[in-house]
């Protein structure tokens, strides 16, 4: 590559090519356990840096979600619960996320139909115990709506 | 035995959206990378201050220095020092 093709990148595409796949799993790891740990701030600085350096890592955008969630800033939620669904279309975690966010801002049918996506995907996928079992809270709770 | 009538919660359920999140990574790599992050961070530093203040660049760039802070901070590193 010659400096000049160089010199026309932006500064920020540049340092994105810097980030192996390791690193980015380390960061996202240390932003995980800060979350289990309760620092939240310092949580939400790495989420949204791995969010700008690799937009296609879901489970960032769903820590992002999550940090959100706890603030009840539902809306900036599902934008981020939306973008992990666009890097990763298939993941049940995600539509889960996105299911209860939205159940929890009454808006049942696009929950439904999200519930619905994941009972189909949990007839065809192994997945946690405990997973499967969310689901289906989350389903008691789009019934007795 | 009968079984006890009241058990501790699975740690699941006390929050499931936490335990949700994918669980990718080691936190015990990040020493590894040290010298790379160290690097990166002045490199950022360095393109940041090059930037003016209008620049469409800053607010990411800002956003990836914050991280980079955040883990210099916890490998026990002031990365201003």
């Amino acid at each position: 590559m010659t400096d000049e093709a160089v010199r026309r990148r932006r500064p920020s595409e540049i340092l994105k090519r810097g980030y192996s796949d390791q690193e980015i799993d380390s960061f996202y790891a240390l932003a995980r356990f800060s979350l289990e740990t309760g620092n939240l701030r310092r949580a939400e600085a790495l989420f949204r840096g791995i969010t700008e350096a690799a937009p296609e890592y879901y489970p960032a955008w769903l820590g992002l979600a999550y940090v959100q969630i706890e603030a009840e800033d539902f809306d900036p939620a599902v934008y981020c619960i939306r973008q992990a669904l666009r890097a990763s279309p298939n993941s049940i975690e995600a539509m889960l996320y996105l299911a209860t966010v939205l159940l929890s801002t009454q808006d049942y049918g696009t929950a439904g139909s999200y519930l619905g996506e994941v009972g189909d995907l949990l007839e065809t996928t192994s997945v946690d115990v405990n997973v499967e079992k969310f689901y289906k809270i989350q389903l008691a709770r789009y019934q007795n709506r | 035995m009968s079984k006890p009538k009241f058990s501790a919660p699975d740690p699941f359920f006390l929050d499931p959206l936490l335990h949700l999140l994918p669980v990718r990574g080691s936190i015990s790599k990040l020493e590894s990378y040290t010298a790379s992050i160290f690097a990166k961070y002045e490199q950022t530093k360095a393109l940041l201050e090059s930037l003016d203040s209008e620049n469409q660049a800053r607010p990411k760039m800002e956003v990836e220095l914050a991280m980079l802070r955040q883990i210099l901070e916890w490998l026990k590193l002031n990365p201003e020092s």
